[in-house]
């Protein structure tokens, strides 16, 4: 077996990593509503609708792609921590090689 | 347009952002990308810690696996920080634009305006008037100098934000995992199996039930990568029959009372439009997450102009009408299609008296506004501790002066209404549940009342609630299916609690009525005595007091004016309503039925007598064809019985001349031969051989010559004969022809005539019916434009209108 770990330090780390990053989605969900509010704010002017195409084309999407890197990162440990503990080395390698 | 002294116009800048509030939600927006930067940098620091506890291949790779996203979340802040400060320096330049028009306003105009009375007031009239377009031209160039600098402020603001593009590329999720995971794929098809055209009550009930598994996380996962989640209602019921299966008030309080804190915190947050929309959770938690949608879609341009002017108009309906004006809420708000959303005014969660009012023809939230102007008066009548409910939850007809344009007739048939009905019986029945379902409440009386089309609708709710309600009111109705309900009885209101009112200056209302003759189903009027209502009066009859109704508005105008609508203030209707609402509905004089309802009895009445005489005129020509028919066939007969007689007289004559001359004929013959035979046998007996032989022979020959003779003389004869029979042949078929050709057009001058009559009858009887149609869609254009016409008399038009039905009765 190539890969050595330290199961219980790796689970740890692991269940650390998922409190943060099963979380962000929450930051996303508030990012948009912080979007709304501001072209809320911003009333009947052009800059709301500007604002709003903002949020929607650039904000939003930047936000839930960093979401999805920090989720196949996390996933990726898991997944190896799980094939190790499995003993399949390949299933191990798999889940590494995903991890961006 | 606000009028400021000398013309100035300054509407270019009357609505001038908040700028504190654009500076706060800046720096929210800035905030909330700073927290997604904090927690990929708290993730990147927990991964640091890989190295220790990990021993294998890729181990530079793996390690730095969140570098990526640390970068892109450093990104996304450096964007937001963008926003924030083109923000503030939009704000900053808002202030000062507010300041310069402010000072405009209120300083330099009027300074302008003494100064200009000042010199003006010893000017002839034409320096007056340079005087004046000289202030003018300059105060205008000032206030356009603050349009201009706005302008260019927002432009600023547009050119920052068109500086920001994509930081991050997108990646495709690999793992059954946070927004990838199952759980909340699963949750992505049942909510698109739900809100899919024609999802039946049990995939709505699928989508909830996922729901109530997710954890918190989860639902932030399907909000986060499923933004279309967030603002979509759930459907409502169409059928009565998806009452049964959609669920309902009793079903959604059991769902979210079922939830945990963080769960609800996190639905509210996550997915408002469904948590706004669900019958059986709190008003209060709705109107939260209703405001959170409504935030969501403003301004958002995938959705029309038209849904979003509809949107900004919800939004400024929710302001207080003033301080003491009770709280307003937005207890359901689909922004879909045509936006629909039901606003409250007062504390709907505890209030003891709680009424719905349901608007018709031409509602809709494009004009929450108007409409809550509206419900604010009823508000304002009910007692203390009541509260008052703004339904807008059906799609309305359009106004039918659209007929002129859009071509609308929808307000002549029912189909809205009866969809509408399904939505408000749900809407109901939700809320008696909803109180119901929540330990510290109890369920209020209950009322509502309906305007114009909104009563066809209540009709069609109330005969498919499963909770009754304490009072209904009608108020200019449109008329009621009558298969829904042809009497008030059969709607599920406590009590006999049926109440209606028409106003005789009402000129809709009976339009719609009649008109619906036109449309799908005929449809009845509430006040008519038949229906069993309590039918009030609105024309001054009775004991209470205030001004007869003067058109079918539910407010007619400001209160300086002659027009007096139904929940006007003042009005003799609006006082009867709120009697009702408030319990003392016994006080109240009822009438027998409305003075309209008793005028379109008339009018029906003369119709159908109209309508009797076309059916006498068509039977009298039924009867006339029909004497017609027999007479032709007695003249026929008649003529045919007068030829068979002389053709049967010319047969006899004739088989009796050819019978004398075959008679005289066979006797010439006969004597002819005897003679001959005498001669010849004289002849043979007395004359030598070759003499007899011969004479013999010359008798043969001359008998064959008298037979040739007399049959040539009996053809002669026969050709003769046959000629007279020809000719008497001749002459009866030109008798027969003769007579059948003078009654053919005997016929055919009667069918003609007949024809004719009936061809006059059916024109007038369709000119009859086409000048009716004309005249129901000329009357509403005319009633229209004429009530909007200072010094319309609408009496005086209706007596006109009488004499001109009394000139009809000879029909």
């Amino acid at each position: 077996m190539k890969y050595e770990l330290d199961v219980g330090g790796m689970r740890t780390l692991l269940n650390t990593l998922d409190t943060t990053v099963l979380d962000l989605p929450q930051d996303v969900v508030a990012l948009e509503d912080a979007v709304a509010a501001l072209k809320g704010a911003l009333g009947g002017s052009r800059g709301a609708a500007r604002t709003e195409r903002l949020g929607e084309d650039v904000l939003g999407p930047d936000g839930l792609a960093v979401v999805v890197r920090c989720e196949n990162a996390a996933a990726a440990g898991r997944g190896v921590l799980d094939a190790v503990v499995d003993g399949d080395e390949r299933m191990a390698d798999d889940a590494r090689a995903k991890a961006s | 347009m606000v009028y400021y002294p000398l013309g100035v116009d300054l509407s270019a800048t009357d609505e001038l952002p908040d700028a504190e509030a654009v500076r706060t939600a800046a720096g929210t927006l800035k905030d909330a990308a700073q927290d997604v930067y904090d927690h990929v940098e708290a993730a990147h620091t927990t991964w640091a810690g890989l190295p220790g506890v990990y021993d294998g291949p890729g181990e530079p790779a793996l390690f730095a696996a969140f570098a990526r996203p640390l970068t892109d979340a450093e990104d996304l802040l450096g964007s937001a920080e963008t926003v924030r400060t083109a923000a503030r320096a939009l704000a900053t330049a808002i202030t000062s634009l507010k300041t310069r028009r402010t000072t405009l306003r209120d300083t330099t105009l009027p300074a302008k305006e003494a100064e200009v009375d000042r010199a003006t007031d010893a000017a002839d009239p034409l320096h007056h008037q340079l005087i004046v377009a000289l202030a003018r031209a300059e105060l205008q160039g000032i206030a356009d100098g603050i349009a201009e600098d706005w302008e260019a402020a927002q432009d600023d603001y547009d050119t920052a934000l068109d500086g920001i593009a994509r930081t991050a590329t997108d990646t495709t999720a690999h793992f059954d995992y946070g927004t990838n995971s199952a759980a909340v794929s699963t949750a992505r098809e049942l909510f698109e199996a739900a809100t899919r055209p024609g999802a039946t009550g049990a995939d709505v009930s699928a989508y909830y039930a996922h729901l109530a598994t997710l954890t918190p996380e989860q639902i932030e996962a399907l909000g986060a990568a499923h933004p279309e989640t967030r603002a979509t209602a759930p459907p409502l019921p169409v059928t009565a029959a998806d009452l049964d299966t959609f669920p309902g008030g009793r079903e959604g309080a059991a769902w979210w009372n079922g939830l945990g804190e963080e769960a609800r915190a996190a639905l509210l947050a996550t997915l408002p439009a469904l948590v706004g929309n669900t019958q059986g959770v709190p008003y209060a938690t709705r109107d939260a997450a209703n405001r959170t949608t409504l935030a969501l879609v403003l301004d958002d341009p995938s959705y029309t102009a038209e849904q979003r002017a509809a949107y900004r108009n919800i939004r400024e309906a929710l302001l207080p009408a003033g301080p003491d004006s009770g709280p307003r809420g937005l207890l359901s708000f689909s922004p879909d299609g045509r936006p629909l959303a039901a606003v409250s005014i007062g504390d709907v969660d505890h209030a003891g008296n709680v009424t719905f009012s349901v608007s018709g023809m031409g509602s809709g939230t494009h004009n929450t506004t108007g409409e809550m102007d509206n419900l604010q008066d009823v508000y304002d009548g009910l007692g203390p501790g009541s509260a008052a409910v703004l339904w807008l939850g059906y799609d309305s007809p359009d106004l039918p002066q659209h007929l002129d344009t859009a071509g609308s007739p929808e307000v002549l048939n029912v189909a809205q209404a009866d969809v509408g009905g399904t939505a408000l019986a749900h809407a109901l029945d939700g809320f008696h549940e909803t109180r119901s379902a929540h330990g510290d409440r109890e369920v209020p009386q209950v009322n509502v009342v309906a305007h114009s089309y909104g009563t066809t609708t209540a009709a069609y709710a109330l005969t498919r609630t499963e909770h009754a309600v304490d009072h209904f009111v009608m108020y200019g109705s449109a008329g009621i299916d009558p298969g829904a309900a042809d009497h008030a009885s059969d709607f599920n209101v406590r009590d006999g609690n049926v109440w209606a009112t028409l106003a005789y200056k009402d000129p809709w209302a009976p339009i719609g009525q009649v008109g619906s003759f036109f449309g799908d189903v005929p449809r009845i009027s509430p006040t008519d005595d038949a229906f069993g209502a309590r039918v009030f009066s609105s024309d001054g009859e009775g004991n209470i007091p205030g001004h007869a109704g003067t058109g079918h508005d539910q407010v007619a105008g400001s209160a300086n004016d002659d027009g007096w609508g139904y929940i006007e203030p003042g009005s003799q209707s609006y006082n009867s309503i709120m009697a009702i609402l408030d319990g003392r509905g016994e006080s109240i004089e009822l009438i027998g039925q409305s003075r309209r309802d008793t005028m379109i009895e008339d009018v029906t009445a003369r119709v159908r007598s109209i309508e009797e005489a076309y059916q006498n005129v068509q039977q009298g020509i039924d009867d006339a064809q029909l004497r017609g028919n027999a007479r032709y066939d007695a003249f026929q007969d008649a003529v045919s019985g007068y030829v068979d007689r002389q053709q049967d007289g010319a047969n006899a004559a004739v088989d009796g001349t050819q019978r004398r001359v075959d008679s005289a004929v066979d006797r010439g013959q006969d004597g002819a031969g005897s003679l001959i035979d005498r001669l010849q046998s004289g002849a043979t007996r007395h004359l030598p051989g070759p003499v007899s032989t011969l004479v013999n022979g010359g008798v043969d020959a001359g008998q064959s010559v008298l037979d040739a003779g007399i049959d040539a003389g009996q053809h002669v004869v026969n050709r003769g004969v046959d000629a007279g029979q020809g000719l008497v042949n001749l002459a009866v078929d030109g008798l027969q022809g003769a007579g059948h050709g003078g009654l053919e057009a005997l016929q055919d001058l009667g069918n003609g005539g007949t024809d004719a009559l009936q061809g006059g009858a059916e024109r007038v009887h369709d000119g009859l019916v086409e000048a009716g149609k004309d005249a129901v869609t000329g009357t509403r254009r005319v009633v229209e434009h004429l009530t909007r016409t200072e010094g319309f008399d609408v009496e005086a038009a209706m007596d006109r209108g009488r004499k001109f039905l009394d000139g009809l009765n000879p029909l």
